[in-house]
């Protein structure tokens, strides 16, 4: 497990999600948003599928922004490499007002593997915290 | 020559020692076992009619022809796959077009062979023009391979979950007993689900072995004398202790390969030779076979208008391993104009391509 705290700038405007699998990762991912006791899968209908790779994927987070601070994001990834090649990469930013936020921890919002011809899991989890 | 010769060697050397470092780390698909155009262009392979075929990142022949034990080598590579286009994405090579994917495919290949008193060293460069079957460019294959979660991943996923949001001990040691349980599950199911990926390949390389195919390629030979063991013994001859250049030979050729079925396939070729004292030729034939991609037998004929044994007729079988270890054994006859047996001519090669398949 991945853990990273988020900052994010504005209480009012809409945060997004980039996942943008690099070459030359297939897969699939899920994410969750846990806020106390409960949670919820986001993006339930989306094709959880990535059959390309080189390819962004971009969620407006349902959130309430005034409530972030108390919600955590977990995303679980299955990822391998494209015939013939090795590698995967993947990177998962936020976005608010066109600007990248910042992760405190630097690269833990980033897989990168050599896995050869096989697939792997990984599990991320993203904490927000407000800054002004 | 002796540059050229240099040269050559150097370059064999250097694709050969970095294709084995990279190769080890390929899941490579290649079930056509395409014959090495410098053992054709030497005219010592099992089957005269060159067959095409996908890129693999390197390949090693070993061959024995006609008699004795001599050491025929030679030693294959896609440069330009294994130097610029590996490192492009999938995308990249489905978008980039077809010049793109056929520069891809340029085979470079060196080697040598031994027949009577001479020896000869060849080098050979294909593309290959058209591919029916490109696993980079099956979609279909490539969703089939993209890796999915199961239904217990998903499930272990929601453990997860449900362990974070759980604030009662009792109920948070059991789930993460069932955690551990689900996690066993899931090492097990990993093994079989890799053992389904890799029958998905097997199934594609069975549907695909003989898709239709174009190759061009070009090459040259360069024939040496070799001292003869009288010359050798004999001292009062003054005879040079080195091997002496005796002709070169330039060839371009066209082969094809169309599919019959599942089970059948006819390969096609057109060559034209020209010596350095300005004589060429034409040898034109057609091969078919039957069989599938592990175990092949073909028959072929041959016209040849180099030789003065101008109809060759061979028969012979390409058996694939699992280990990479591809047997190619042949009988060649050739015949005059009259069509009488002039030469019984057996050969078998041993190719080994280390990444054909990745046991991880």
């Amino acid at each position: 497990m991945n853990k990273s705290t988020v900052t994010f700038r504005y209480k009012t405007k809409p945060i997004l999600l980039e996942v943008e699998s690099g070459y030359s990762t297939l897969g699939s991912f899920f994410i969750y948003a846990l806020h106390g006791s409960s949670y919820i899968e986001l993006f339930m209908e989306r094709n959880k599928n990535i059959h390309q790779d080189d390819f962004v994927h971009i969620f407006l987070l349902p959130f309430d922004t005034e409530k972030l601070s108390k919600t955590k994001l977990y995303i679980f990834g299955k990822y391998g490499p494209a015939p013939r090649h090795n590698q995967v990469f993947v990177e998962y930013n936020f976005l608010q007002d066109d600007k990248e936020l910042e992760v405190d921890k630097k690269k833990s919002n980033l897989i990168e593997a050599t896995l050869g011809a096989s697939s792997q899991r990984f599990f991320n989890v993203f904490e927000f915290e407000f800054k002004k | 020559m002796r540059f050229t010769f240099l040269v050559l060697l150097f370059c064999s050397c250097i694709v050969s020692i970095t294709a084995q470092v990279i190769s080890s780390e390929l899941e490579d698909i290649n079930f056509t076992m395409p014959s090495s155009p410098a053992f054709d262009l030497l005219g010592v392979s099992p089957s005269n009619i060159h067959k095409p075929g996908l890129p693999r990142d390197i390949q090693v022949n070993w061959l024995i022809h006609g008699g004795g034990l001599a050491p025929n080598l030679a030693i294959e590579a896609e440069p330009i796959w294994l130097f610029f286009n590996r490192n492009k994405s999938l995308t990249e090579y489905q978008n980039a077009g077809w010049w793109f994917q056929t520069a891809s495919s340029l085979n470079f290949s060196v080697g040598t062979a031994k027949v009577d008193n001479q020896q000869s060293l060849a080098y050979g460069l294909k593309l290959n023009l058209f591919n029916a079957a490109d696993p980079l460019l099956d979609k279909d294959l490539i969703e089939q391979l993209a890796p999915k979660f199961s239904a217990e991943e998903t499930a272990c996923n929601q453990l997860i979950l449900d362990i974070q949001i759980t604030t009662d001990e009792v109920v948070k040691d059991s789930l993460n007993n069932v955690l551990a349980t689900l996690k066993t599950i899931i090492a097990t199911d990993s093994v079989r689900n890799m053992k389904m990926a890799k029958d998905a390949l097997s199934n594609w390389e069975g549907e695909n072995w003989n898709a239709t195919m174009l190759d061009i390629g070009f090459g040259q030979v360069f024939n040496y004398n070799l001292p003869t063991v009288f010359e050798l013994t004999d001292t009062t001859i003054n005879v040079v202790d080195s091997i002496e250049f005796s002709s070169r030979t330039y060839a371009i050729w066209l082969s094809g390969i169309i599919g019959l079925g599942n089970n059948g396939m006819v390969n096609g070729m057109v060559k034209y030779t020209r010596d350095n004292d300005g004589t060429g030729g034409l040898k034109a034939g057609l091969n078919a076979r039957y069989g599938n991609q592990k175990v092949n037998i073909y028959a072929e004929y041959v016209y040849n208008t180099i030789s003065k044994l101008r109809n060759n007729i061979a028969y012979g079988v390409d058996y694939r391993l699992e280990n990479g270890l591809v047997i190619q054994a042949s009988l060649n006859t050739m015949f005059n104009n009259e069509f009488e047996l002039k030469q019984l001519v057996p050969t078998v090669n041993f190719a080994y391509q280390p990444n054909m398949k990745k046991s991880n």
